[in-house]
């Protein structure tokens, strides 16, 4: 049973690792708003939809 | 430099390539799959042609299914969201393309190696050497792509997607590299570093971990990502996905023991392994219910579209799946369903199930956006996902059937004479044939659904195709040349690699002392194979006997009056790599040596049907006609001795010498018994002779006063 | 405007499906009974809108391409009620100015500037997608990112970019942005929960990993495996024992050194007992250690108490607070053209500058009137609902509403300098720290100790002593007896129930700023109310019409006293204008031609010649307690009109409510005590009960005098009885200043929140009580099997999740049924 001396700190290594990540991102701000991503998910536009929309309309300069 | 909104394009081609390879690799996997379906209720379909034989097409379909299938469909998914969520081009498209063509090559190669024979002999990760080498560099490529392109995003917030695809390339690489450890022999040859018991926890932590971070991770990011999308509703609780991801990966990497309950595994790492997993229904069955829940108030749209029919039904079997595990995982219903069909539902309700159908639902609502067409046609779309949901049920009711009533007829007793009630294995097996038919007939329902629906997808696959443009704000604000972007990011990459490098090194350094001093203190009853039963050994895993035959005798009453003493953890410890196997559509093999003579061997070899009427094993008529190679014999036995096999130097000096002197003494023994029926002159130099030595070696040394 | 190519097939299809009748197609809320409505094309059916804001709107977004906003809101849904447009309120040009701009924008990097603005009208899916594509309209807008929870959108932009220009766009697709700056108080905040959450996230990951190895040994590992798992949950547990559980051990200490027990003390014993436990046994090579229930406590209280802040956070920031957004605008005489203005923010204006304040503003400095005379409404700042009049050379205070003609007014305090700036400056530094409510689990916690204490001491005797168990077993022992006895559910307990309460308060309007007032509220013992604003609508309405003489041609003195009223801006005008509108069932029928030689005298009333006759509205002396006003015809009396502030229809039913529940009700107002005894009389309090008259210092007065008080307000002159009160209650509408006092703000207008806020304080408190019941009798069960030595690792491994879960399980329940008793 000794390989677990050797899946045991990897393991570890691999769970901690994913905990430093975890405050690296937290100082990162990652985890401030977990609200609005959900929403802007579902809006990303291509150039053309963008155009398309920006010269239909006739008041606006772009 | 000026500042202000970058115009960009996503590399789209990368990603049509990848749907394209898809479906190519999942009509490939279920024909496969078809096949061995069919050969396992009727021998004829193995033709007598050795790479035709389950034995050496099981793992060809396993391989396709995880590194052919959901790998280029995990492929084809990541590419083309990453690149929406993180509002940028993928780092480099030469790295893209490389990682493209290189994993088709590896799929195409390891495939016709598998076929023919050349395997480690670990299941789930049969493939040799050189391509375990070829998955570590491509994987590299592409987390090296991957990260470049997360530090040069221009959206500050990772989504939770990104975040699961993180926790696959990270955890696969640290997987992959750990079962890989192998000393070879020849350039499509080597034995795995570990042994026994030691072999068996890592390549079940690798099994189950693959299936984790292959089969759930990157398919959960994906759900996250693709059915929001299609439903045009934000994630129930996007709170609720990011505590999921952060709980779930923090912990998951000591999975893996639940394969190997009852087994010469020690009490504590079953009991580990059983309640770890009890503890993973939590972390999935959420996921699943913030995915459903997603569907509030667009249900009626499930009814029309059959994207949102393809992933909620994806998202069902991944419950099914889920909740089949960790009962699987108890121990007194894994004593019932190990070595069983019951795991085999299992795992395809989730394969067909949760990869499969999210697999084609993503793809039916990517192709019209790749492609900026219309689906060709819905109604065959809709055909499909049916044919493709009654192919699944049918699969999964008939091997749970099959699997109960084998695992309960296994052990049954009677209890007044403590005989076994179904002394005679081959009964148990006929009586399960009409299931495995059903299950064949549900597997050609998913394959010609699947193949409509890759004709209604390629029939889609016309228009106008150039790269989709759009333009974000860079995050720091400083809009520089594409080049600079890259260079930024490399160095994000190289530190990962140096992680990883370090955790390699390290490992061969340490692992020798500790798997040596585990040799110290063994029963000195074991000795290592004869040169020539080593040979038949190779013979052995060459031909994927372990496909269907365990070499694992649980301590229970019924397995011991079937198959004998229970096995020891030190009987298998010279075997690199272990063979104590999944499923017993064989007996289990584990006592075999000495209970029948060799003659019984050699005709049964020959043709299974002669020794018993009803046995659905292929025959294997060319051992008797295939002359070994005794030639590198003596460097395999040195690379033995390195992996600490106590054999001694002339031992492998005069390898050749021992193994032809036994297979003298063996076809001597045939002559004798054949008493007169059939010549055996000329046959001492046969593979056939090899592989009866080391089936007649199989659990002698544990039962010696 | 040219006329809108509106290409709707898609939203035309759109409307005929889903909207009912009524609804307005662009805010969703019902339409009142007098509709804008705008029809494109013949075939297709009008579209419906609330309000001439809404329609602007939707002609802009069709104008501009954008009618994919209203599939997307149909289709993402949205998850704030929606709020109509409403009316165009001050222009923007304010943000131009360059001090302004010192104030709030940052600069991000060389080029690149940012600021942040709070946007009103926030509620779907839809609306993120609108705000992110206003760079597509506003050139030089490189990036806009909105944040739905706190609805605050940052913007970046180019350097030279006009900010009014962004928030002009903003306010087209019908949003009212307010300037925001991220004071100290928020980054404090935003830096303290990332190193809560970190804790947590520590604690979490070390907890998951011990309790694998933990569950390792208890599967029976052996050998040196079994030593290497024992040693590395102990250095796993280190980082949560020194860092995670670090905001424990500070309250305790806190507490300590204040003399007072609270929870965390238990907690604190309980983890260091522990480890220190653990660590000698581990060191002896024996298997109790326990590690993995030390950390996993640590973990679950940890993240119960970040999850508490958070819901308490997300509470306060909802958008009913708007009026805490951002400077109100002045506008300002520039030097060089005599009577030329120019908007600014309040916060600029400097001693000495002279402001116009037009009809219907309220006033935002503190000055002298320069020029002009009108009637100043005083509600908000003093309380009395009865209008002052101002001439030129009088002082002027902020917070009071200009009612009848434009003033100037030269600047002499502004901002925190105000009369109303000083209150608020006063309460702030010496607001008197309410005495912290002793909590009841900490009640529970300080016998919890002793009991702790003195029992481990009496069962080490007894193991030692009787039982003759040697030091070792019985050392062992006691200290497994004070684990398990460590309080992990009687901690959760509280923190749970209030994460459900607030939650469930926020939803339904009401918001507590923190968790502990609900405990207060429920040891309310008698409650003091204002009178304008809050038990009645704050605003003038006519009583009765009593016609004296001529009853046949009252319908012309009617339509003539409507004509007349309509040319006053008198809150007494607006009212009856309000009365007889209603009266003729909404159609507006002007017979009347024209008024001849009309006049309004300020204070007198109004004088017309309509159709040859004389009519005259003057005010009668106030027999009765309301203000009444005579209808004269060619100066013959003819009708009598009583009006005053009426009393809202729910106020009467929730102080019975409030009655029930056996609080003795009062109100303090700085109306007349005539008004006060009336409106006393209407919602059924006693006139002993009714005091008027009062200024800010009396009603603080009065509500000191009452220990345990609870005061409901919304005007400036409340503010001070507010703070002072043992619980303050803002109601929804009041001003700026009441609202940051008070310790819970209705959102919804009315006393009908504040029953509910009964209701939910005392059944939240009856789910405190029985999770410290299920808690304590975890702990008698633990207790009992550590007396008779049973207690190991397992056990207590065991016992901790359950305790927890139970005591999760019974807030969850508990909360449930509160539901359904509320709605």
């Amino acid at each position: 049973m000794n390989i677990v001396f050797i899946l045991l700190p990897f393991a570890l290594l691999l769970g901690l690792g994913f905990l430093g990540i975890f405050i690296w991102m937290v100082g990162a701000g990652q985890f401030d708003d977990l609200e609005t991503p959900a929403y802007r998910l579902l809006f990303e536009e291509t150039s053309e939809e963008t155009k398309k929309k920006g010269n239909a309309s006739d008041d606006n300069g772009t | 430099m000026t500042t202000g909104r970058e115009e960009f394009s996503y590399d789209d081609r990368i990603s049509r390539d990848f749907v394209v390879a898809t479906l190519f690799w999942a009509v490939v996997t279920f024909l496969v799959g078809m096949v061995i379906a069919t050969q396992l209720f009727s021998w004829r379909f193995n033709f007598n042609i050795p790479w035709l034989t389950f034995g050496r097409l099981r793992p060809v379909h396993t391989n396709a299914a995880i590194f052919a299938f959901s790998a280029n469909a995990v492929f084809a998914g990541v590419y083309y969201s990453s690149q929406r969520l993180l509002k940028a081009r993928m780092a480099s498209d030469i790295l893209s393309r490389i990682h493209f063509w290189g994993w088709q090559l590896l799929i195409v190669l390891g495939a016709l190696s598998l076929v023919l024979g050349f395997t480690q002999g670990k299941e789930y990760a049969e493939l040799e050497w050189p391509f375990d080498i070829a998955i570590a560099l491509l994987w590299v490529v592409f987390a090296i792509n991957f990260f470049a392109t997360i530090a040069k995003r221009r959206e500050k917030h990772i989504y939770v997607s990104i975040w699961f695809y993180i926790a696959t390339i990270l955890t696969v690489a640290l997987l992959h590299i750990f079962n890989s450890f192998a000393l070879p022999v020849s350039f499509l040859k080597s034995y795995s570093v570990f042994a026994g018991v030691q072999d068996a926890i890592v390549q079940w932590w690798y099994g189950h971990n693959a299936v984790a971070f292959v089969l759930t991770t990157p398919f959960l990011g994906m759900m996250y990502y693709f059915l929001p999308k299609a439903a045009e509703k934000p994630i129930y609780s996007y709170r609720f996905s990011i505590v999921h991801f952060w709980s779930l990966v923090f912990i998951y990497i000591w999975a893996g023991p639940h394969h190997l309950l009852y087994t010469a595994v020690p009490e504590w790492a079953q009991t580990l392994g059983m309640i770890f997993s009890i503890m993973l229904l939590a972390p999935s069955w959420g996921g699943m219910i913030n995915g459903l829940l997603t569907l509030n108030g667009a249900w009626d749209r499930v009814k029309s579209d059959p994207v949102l029919k393809f992933l909620v039904a994806s998202i069902l079997f991944y419950g099914l799946a889920t909740f089949e595990g960790p009962l699987l995982s108890i121990k007194t219903v894994n004593l019932l369903g190990h070595y069983t069909d019951w795991p085999i539902g299992h795992v395809h309700s989730g394969g067909l199930g949760w990869n499969g159908l999210l697999t084609f639902g993503m793809i039916y609502w990517m192709v019209p956006k790749l492609w900026k067409t219309k689906l060709y046609s819905i109604k065959l779309a809709n055909v499909h996902f049916w044919m493709a949901v009654v192919g699944i049920s049918l699969y999964a009711i008939a091997l749970w059937i099959a699997g109960v009533q084998q695992g309960s007829q296994a052990l049954a007793m009677d209890t007044v004479t403590h005989r076994l009630k179904f002394p005679d294995f081959m009964a148990t097996i006929t009586a399960i044939l009409p299931y495995y038919q059903m299950r064949a007939l549900g597997g050609l329902l998913y394959l010609v659904g699947a193949v409509i629906g890759v004709y209604n997808l390629y029939r889609s696959m016309h228009g106008a195709v150039q790269d989709e443009k759009t333009s974000a704000a860079p995050l720091s604000g400083k809009v520089t040349g594409k080049g600079h972007r890259f260079f930024e990011a490399v160095p994000l990459a190289f530190t990962l690699l140096t992680l990883l490098a370090v955790g390699v090194a390290s490992f061969i350094s340490i692992a020798p002392t500790f798997l040596a001093s585990d040799r110290a203190i063994v029963d000195a009853r074991i000795k290592p194979y004869t040169p020539l039963e080593h040979y038949g050994r190779d013979i052995y895993l060459r031909e994927g006997c372990y496909n269907c035959h365990s070499q694992m005798i649980r301590p229970v009453v019924a397995e011991t009056l079937r198959y004998g003493a229970p096995s020891l953890p030190q009987e298998s410890m010279y075997d690199h790599p272990h063979q104590w196997g999944s499923k017993r559509t064989g007996p289990d093999l584990a006592r075999v040596g000495g209970k029948y003579p060799d003659l019984w061997h050699f005709r049964h070899m020959a043709d299974p049907r002669s020794i018993v009427a009803a046995s659905v094993m292929p025959a294997y008529p060319w051992l008797e006609t295939a002359k070994m190679e005794l030639g590198d014999l003596s460097n395999k036995l040195q690379v033995m001795k390195h992996l600490g096999v106590p054999y001694n130097d002339d031992e492998v000096r005069t390898a050749a010498e021992l193994a032809a002197a036994q297979a003298k003494q063996i076809a001597a023994n045939l002559q004798v018994q054949a008493a007169g029926q059939g010549s055996f002159v000329g046959m001492e130099d046969k593979e056939i002779i090899a592989l009866i030595a080391y089936l007649q070696r199989l659990g002698k040394d544990g039962v010696k006063p | 405007m040219a006329q809108i190519r509106l290409k709707m097939e898609r939203v035309i299809d759109l409307l005929a499906s889903s909207t009912p009748s009524d609804v307005c197609f662009h805010c969703g809320t019902i339409a009142p009974s007098k509709k804008w409505t705008l029809s494109e094309s013949e075939q297709s059916a009008p579209l419906i809108f609330c309000c001439q804001g809404c329609l602007t709107v939707f002609q802009i977004l069709s104008a501009r391409g954008l009618e994919a906003y209203y599939e997307i809101k149909k289709k993402a849904g949205s998850f704030r009620p929606a709020t109509p447009v409403g009316g165009p309120s001050h222009g923007d040009e304010y943000l131009d100015d360059p001090e302004l701009r010192r104030h709030y924008a940052t600069e991000v990097s060389p080029g690149l500037q940012q600021m942040q603005f709070y946007l009103e009208g926030i509620h779907c899916a839809a609306c993120v997608w609108l705000i992110e594509k206003v760079p597509d309209f506003v050139p030089g807008v490189i990036s806009v990112r909105l944040e739905v929870g706190r609805s605050v959108v940052s913007v970046q932009a180019r350097k030279d970019l006009a900010w009014s220009s962004v928030a002009r766009q903003f306010r087209e697709f019908g949003y009212s942005p307010h300037p925001v700056r991220e004071g100290e108080g928020e980054q404090f905040e935003a830096k303290e929960n990332r190193s809560l959450l970190i804790k947590v996230g520590v604690a979490g990951a070390c907890t998951g990993n011990i309790m694998l190895m933990a569950v390792s040994l208890y599967g029976g590992a052996t050998g040196v495996l079994a030593e290497w798992f024992r040693w590395i949950s102990f250095l796993l547990f280190l980082p949560v024992l020194f860092w995670s559980a670090l905001p424990f051990y500070k309250s305790a200490y806190s507490n300590l050194r204040m003399k007072s027990v609270s929870v965390d003390v238990p907690i604190v014993l309980g983890i260091v007992l522990g480890f220190v436990a653990s660590v000698v046994n581990l060191v002896q090579g024996s298997a109790h250690i326990y590690f993995d229930s030390l950390s996993m406590l640590v973990f679950l209280l940890l993240a119960s108490r970040y999850i508490l802040k958070r819901t308490g956070q997300n509470a306060l920031r909802s958008s009913s607070l708007a009026h805490f957004m951002g400077p109100s605008v002045a506008r300002r005489y520039a030097g060089a053209e005599p009577n030329e203005t120019q908007e600014v923010s309040v916060e600029v204006l400097r001693p000495g500058d002279v402001v116009e304040v037009r009809v219907g503003e309220t006033i935002p400095v503190d000055g002298v009137v320069v020029q002009g005379e009108s009637r100043l409404n005083c509600a908000l700042l003093t309380g009395e609902s009865e209008p002052q009049k101002v001439v030129a050379g009088d002082v002027v205070f902020a917070g009071t509403l200009n009612e009848q003609t434009p003033l100037r007014i030269r600047v002499s305090a502004s901002g925190v300098a105000t009369r109303v700036g000083q209150i608020l400056k006063t309460i702030q530094q010496g607001s008197v720290k309410k005495a912290p409510i002793v909590q009841l689990t900490d009640r529970v916690a300080r016998y919890f100790v002793s009991a702790v204490l003195g029992g481990g001491l009496l069962s080490f005797f007894i193991f030692a002593g009787v039982m003759q168990l040697g030091f070792e077993e019985a050392l062992n022992r006691t200290l497994a007896l004070v684990i398990v006895s460590c309080p992990c559910a009687l901690a959760l307990a509280t923190p749970l129930a209030l994460t459900r309460a607030m939650g469930q308060a926020a939803r339904r309007g009401i918001l507590i700023k923190s968790a502990e007032v609900i405990e207060r509220i429920v040891s309310v013992k008698n409650v003091f109310v204002d009178k304008t604003g809050t038990l009645t609508e704050g605003r003038f309405e006519v009583l009765s019409w009593e016609q004296k003489d001529q009853p046949e041609d009252r319908f012309e003195i009617e339509q003539a006293v409507l004509e007349l009223e309509k040319r006053s801006t008198h809150s007494i005008a607006k009212a009856v204008v309000r009365y007889l509108i209603s009266k003729k069932s909404g159609k507006e029928t002007s017979t009347f031609a024209g008024i001849v030689d009309f006049q309004e005298r300020l204070g007198k009333g109004v004088f017309g010649r309509i159709r040859g006759h004389g009519y005259e509205l003057r005010r009668v002396d106030a027999l009765s307690m309301n203000s009444q006003v005579g209808v004269y015809r060619d100066s013959r009396l003819c009708a009598i009109i009583e009006l005053g502030d009426q009393v809202r229809e729910d106020s009467a039913v929730s102080i019975q409510q409030l009655g029930r529940r056996g609080l003795p009700m009062a109100i303090l107002s700085g109306d007349s005590p005539a008004v006060v005894k009336r409106v006393a009389g209407a919602v059924g309090i006693g006139n002993q009960n009714a005091w008027g008259g009062l200024g800010p210092e009396q009603k603080q007065e009065r509500v000191v005098a009452h220990p345990f008080s609870l005061m409901v307000g919304d005007g400036a002159n409340d503010a001070q009885a507010l703070n002072a009160a043992f619980v303050g209650v803002a109601v929804h509408g009041g001003m700026e200043i009441s609202l940051r006092v008070a310790d819970v703000y209705l959102a919804r207008p009315g006393l009908g929140p504040l029953v509910e806020l009964f209701d939910l304080s005392t059944s939240t408190l009856g789910v405190i009580r029985r999770n410290l019941v299920f808690s304590l009798l975890y702990n008698l069960l633990g207790i009992s099997f550590a007396l008779i030595g049973k207690v190991n690792p397992l056990f207590a491994a065991l016992l901790m999740p359950l305790s927890a879960l139970t005591v999760y399980v019974s807030t969850w329940v508990g909360s449930r049924g509160l539901r359904e008793r509320i709605t």
